[in-house]
């Protein structure tokens, strides 16, 4: 089902005549303008959004994408004025698929104008589109009803007034592109100072014939005032010791690597480095039984059956050696004494981060040795 | 109607003019010997203020018609819009010139089958084969009268008399386009909602011309001054 339903409307109506308030929207009472100057179009907005009194974003964007040639600035609700411009966007680019050309402003401008009209001023975007196609650069201001106007200067949004009066004192024929940019910045920080609606920094779109310079945050007038540490980095031997126990793995035999760096299961992060393949591979070069165990971070959703079906197996090992596989390690099967390959994901059941795993995983296959244990 | 559909009601009227752009607007189109002057100020306001001060309020429908539009501007643009689309596929089929009564006619029949959601007074107005220069009002209601020249927009009020007094049946184009020309300045001059420019068309059996006078070089009537303001006006 396309499009709005106004069921509800009547009953809104209601509840706000006995006092109840309505949930707010996030406009971007905002300041967006744009100028056609001698190679192109400069387009500027501020980046300020709003929920009634409150400011909702401090930097947003509101210079939208319509094609690798147009971009569009959005006042007015902010989910209709990205959702509109996304729309056309995505209109226009199937256009072009079809006829191979690039696409025309004046064609994003009837896109938009017909949607808007269709929807009655209810889809709420406020427009300033602008672009270069094969006539030269054009620029159009779109209203909510749906009615357009082609300008050589243009200002839409709450502190449209005072970017209109910056335009309509400093505009000339013909800028240059230095100064046709410096006149918008001019006309958005007017509205940035000037306006309730509008603040924070200033965005540029240059767009000529030979490309786009997006310019993000070209003014940053409220730049953050302090920097967040994160993550946070707590120093070795924060956290004090409270109990040391050391298990020695007497069964598990290294065939190559180090034994102590293999054995240290405490290091948790060494003892995953690489090693274990190694010792899988001439485990099964001598044609050993055996079992390797393998991470942890991707396992998910486990039957239980499958793990069962593990830890029998592993009780009736005459002897298991311990394979270690870091998160980037693809060995996809596991050796099971019995001689049944089954997805290592079935083992693991239960298991989360490294260093527990690997806890877990020789403390359980110690404990089938040794039951005593723990 | 009850209480209830008459809150509904008049909620939804002031939805549908809250924030509407209108063409506060003067326009006119006289009719002469062998064609017609189309002309129109270049104000549009959102409330107080001026949205655009170089409006095309003439728009082209076919190679010899044209429409002047008052009222809502999101309204009449995108109903100019449809017409040039069917007036585009009917002069395909027919192969020839679309005739002024037939645009004209489309036109009514959209403003009128649409009237209760529509904000549109039209002047449709051109040049055929069958009937010359011919000017067709198109009202708010959608009403279709044939005259030998029209006013419209909140401007034509201060107007009327004026015209009255002296139109005159065989004009020369030229004539006929210093008429119009004058009588939209008088309405910018009275008329808070009409300002600007003044454009105009003329349109004959040999093709259309426009003519364009920046506000700056809109004749000044009686109490006005050549302020700075005006001689800054730029060129558009």
């Amino acid at each position: 089902m396309v499009g709005f339903d106004f069921d509800l409307c009547k009953r809104n109506a209601f509840l706000e005549e006995r006092g109840v308030k309505g949930p707010l929207l996030t406009k971007t009472g905002t300041t967006i303008a744009g100028v056609i100057y001698k190679d192109g179009v400069v387009l500027g907005a501020d980046t300020r959004s709003t929920a009634g009194n409150t400011v909702a974003d401090k930097n947003c964007e509101k210079i939208h994408f319509i094609a690798p040639n147009i971009y569009c600035c959005g006042a007015g609700t902010a989910a209709d004025t990205e959702n509109v411009t996304g729309m056309i966007s995505s209109q226009l680019e199937l256009h072009r698929y079809g006829t191979g050309r690039q696409s025309r402003v004046i064609t994003a401008m009837t896109l938009l104008k017909s949607h808007l009209f269709r929807y009655q001023g209810h889809v709420s975007a406020a427009l300033v589109l602008g672009g270069v196609d094969l006539k030269g650069p054009h620029l159009f201001t779109v209203y909510p009803h749906g009615s357009t106007d082609s300008l050589p200067y243009a200002t839409m949004g709450s502190g449209s007034l005072n970017a209109m009066a910056v335009f309509e004192s400093g505009y000339e024929e013909d800028m240059s592109k230095d100064s046709a940019v410096a006149l918008v910045a001019r006309a958005i920080r007017s509205g940035i100072f000037n306006d309730l609606g509008s603040g924070s920094n200033v965005d540029i779109c240059v767009i000529t014939k030979d490309g786009v310079e997006y310019k993000r945050n070209y003014e940053y007038l409220q730049g953050k005032t302090y920097q967040r540490k994160k993550p946070v980095v707590y120093p070795r031997g924060t956290a004090a010791v409270v109990k040391e126990r050391t298990i020695r793995l007497v069964d598990v035999d290294v065939l190559e690597g180090d034994a102590t760096e293999a054995i240290d299961f405490r290091a948790g992060s060494r003892i995953l480095e690489g090693e274990g393949s190694k010792l899988y591979e001439a485990m099964a070069a001598r044609g050993l039984a055996g079992c390797y165990i393998v991470p942890i971070q991707k396992v998910r959703g486990v039957k239980a059956a499958h793990s069962t079906e593990f830890y029998e197996a592993a009780k009736r090992m005459e002897r298991c050696w311990i394979r270690l596989l870091d998160s980037r390690d693809s060995g996809f099967n596991s050796y099971i004494p019995g001689g049944k390959d089954v997805p290592y994901s079935s083992y693991l059941e239960g298991f989360t981060g490294n260093v527990h795993t690997l806890w877990n995983c020789v403390r359980y296959l110690y404990s089938c040795r040794h039951p005593q244990v723990e | 109607m009850n209480g209830e559909m008459r809150h509904h009601a008049e909620a939804l009227e002031q939805e549908l003019k809250q924030g509407e752009i209108s063409l506060g607007t003067t326009i006119i189109a006289a009719s002469f010997e062998g064609g017609v002057v189309l002309g129109a100020d270049s104000r549009t306001s959102n409330g107080n203020y001026v949205a655009n001060r170089v409006t095309d309020k003439l728009t082209q429908l076919t190679d010899r018609v044209f429409v002047c539009r008052s009222g809502s501007a999101a309204d009449t643009q995108n109903l100019s819009m449809y017409v040039q689309h069917f007036l585009h596929q009917h002069s395909m089929e027919l192969d020839t010139f679309v005739s002024v009564k037939t645009a004209a006619r489309l036109a009514t029949q959209l403003t009128y089958q649409n009237k209760n959601m529509l904000q549109a007074g039209l002047i449709v107005a051109g040049w055929d084969q069958e009937e010359g220069g011919s000017v067709y009002a198109v009202p708010l209601g959608g009403t279709l009268v044939k005259v030998p020249f029209s006013l419209g927009g909140s401007g034509s009020a201060y107007i009327y008399g004026w015209c009255d007094k002296n139109w005159r049946p065989s004009m020369t184009a030229d004539d006929c386009r210093r008429f119009v020309h004058t009588a939209v300045s008088h309405a910018m001059a009275r008329d808070g909602s009409s300002g600007g420019c003044i454009r105009t068309v003329t349109i004959t059996k040999d093709g259309c011309k426009r003519t364009f006078t920046p506000g700056s070089e809109v004749p000044l009537h009686h109490g006005e001054l050549q302020g700075a303001a005006r001689t800054m006006q730029v060129s558009a």
